[in-house]
């Protein structure tokens, strides 16, 4: 305020003063309608959720978890979270984590927060996890404090004992080096070896035969040729190859089907005319003339050299 | 997808997984033989030469025998070689070892000397401590670690109390006593 002039008059001194009393007022007035018509800032919404506030030892876990609410436009200052490492004298961060949801004009963040407690007592005691400080960044930056969480501890070692007679716990005695993981692969590898070297001999004796369809006709077909080969011993000789090559082709084999068959087996392709005939004698025989007798032109022994080719064709298949 | 069955049939494949299954099973007894070599030193401790390639529990078990000993010294100088090595379990371990040997030193010291030995038992449990505290944080469910972590907190020396200021100057003011404008300022 100007100092009064010195020629302002005594009767002019009380009108001055009410006057500088309206103007404060009103400029006080100003000042409280400016700051009323300000957008309030957004109070951040805290939730701390732990397992148990009591019964806690030397050593043990906590947890705690925030869910914390702001405006969709804030987001969490992640840097601002403790790091894991010592808290204070007693309390350790083992870890920070979070995870955030939006929705509904909202952020949502999930704090998981585990705290590991080193304070020694002799008696049960309550015990406080410090306020943590937040922050989140938007179009201001917003602060909040999630509460200080009490807790009760509790001594391990029982109270009544004096330090002298508490005994130490002895140190760790050296363990054995463990051996079963390396039997149990040397089993495992022997097995292997085993079956596989079982397998290569039962390939070199031809122990597999049993498995080789053609082979195995060929053998049947022998025994079947040792009586009089009469029209039904034929019939029974042509069914012998087909269920031969329906067992090779992995399903019944048709005339048609012989080009493709041929083509996925490249050891047979030699012998392609062959069972192109072999099927033309097939059609004859149980479908264009089922009562005629053997066909003159392919005579059984025919039937049996296919077979017999056959075979032979098969073990060149690896 | 045949051609690949058909080709992991043929022999050649055949004898290369035969020959991988005959190395395993080389290694694996080789192993199982340093593995019975190592028990047998485990089991009696005084024939371990510690050397640049000694296997870390063969170390701890040496560290182990040696304290055992009474030579406590070399023991700590043992397990210190191993602080940093092998996984998190044979840490905690070896932390736990380490912990509860200083603090068997500081119980000893503080039960028959009290606060005269003040800074000696000070400094072993500050030690005792810290390993411990190690080994939890490595293994929180040690339960022989927390025990004696509870112990060693029991037994620290309450602080000295500070020593009385000894300012015998009689100054006017305190702004008497803080240092002046240094020569050649401003």
């Amino acid at each position: 305020m100007a100092p009064l002039n010195p020629a302002d008059t005594a009767a002019q001194r009380p009108f001055l003063r009410a006057a500088r009393g309206r103007c404060g007022g009103l400029i006080g007035l100003m000042l409280f309608l400016a700051g009323s018509a300000l957008p309030a800032a957004p109070e951040p919404r805290i939730e701390l959720a732990a397992t148990r506030d009591y019964g806690y030892v030397m050593g043990d876990l906590i947890e705690h978890t925030l869910t914390v609410r702001v405006p969709e436009s804030f987001a969490l200052e992640t840097g601002f979270l403790p790091r894991p490492g010592a808290l204070d004298e007693w309390l350790d961060v083992r870890s920070a984590d979070w995870t955030s949801e939006r929705g509904n004009g909202d952020a949502r963040y999930r704090i998981r927060l585990v705290y590991q407690v080193f304070k020694g007592v002799r008696g049960p005691e309550k015990a406080r996890v410090p306020a943590l400080p937040l922050r989140f960044t938007g179009p201001s930056t917003l602060e909040a404090n999630a509460p200080e969480w009490e807790f009760t501890l509790m001594p391990l070692i029982s109270p009544q004992l004096p330090d002298e007679a508490v005994a130490i716990r002895d140190a760790l005695s050296p363990e054995p080096i463990a051996t079963a993981p390396h039997w149990h692969r040397v089993w495992i590898y022997l097995a292997g070896s085993l079956a596989l070297a079982g397998w290569l001999i039962s390939q070199r004796l031809g122990w597999s035969r049993r498995a080789r369809p053609f082979a195995r006709a060929y053998r049947e077909l022998k025994k079947l040729l040792h009586g009089p080969v009469s029209p039904e011993t034929y019939r029974s000789a042509v069914k012998l190859l087909h269920r031969a090559l329906d067992e090779t082709a992995g399903g019944t084999l048709f005339a048609g089907q012989v080009e493709r068959f041929c083509e996925s087996r490249p050891a047979f392709t030699e012998i392609r005319e062959e069972l192109v005939g072999f099927f033309t004698l097939s059609q004859r025989l149980f479908f264009t003339a089922p009562e005629a007798p053997a066909p003159a032109d392919y005579p059984i022994a025919r039937l049996e050299s296919l077979c017999r080719r056959c075979a032979a064709m098969e073990r060149r298949v690896p | 997808m045949g051609q690949m069955m058909s080709r992991l049939r043929s022999p050649a494949w055949t004898w290369a997984i035969l020959a991988v299954l005959w190395a395993g099973i080389a290694y694996e007894s080789y192993a199982l033989y340093r593995a019975s070599r190592d028990n047998r030193l485990i089991a009696a401790p005084a024939g371990i030469e510690i050397g640049d390639s000694t296997a870390l529990e063969l170390i701890f078990a040496k560290a182990y025998d040696t304290a055992r000993n009474g030579d406590r010294q070399e023991a700590l100088r043992l397990y210190g070689t191993l602080l940093h090595r092998g996984d998190e379990r044979f840490r905690a371990r070896v932390r736990y070892n380490l912990g509860t040997l200083y603090l068997r030193d500081a119980a000893e010291l503080w039960n028959a000397k009290g606060v005269l030995e003040y800074v000696r038992v000070n400094t072993l449990v500050a030690s005792a401590k810290e390993n411990l505290r190690e080994a939890l944080r490595l293994q929180p469910d040690h339960w022989n670690a927390r025990y004696n972590l509870e112990y060693a907190y029991r037994i620290t020396p309450p602080p000295k109390e500070k020593p009385k200021a000894d300012f015998q100057g009689s100054k006017g003011s305190v702004f008497a006593t803080l240092p002046s404008t240094p020569g050649g300022g401003p």
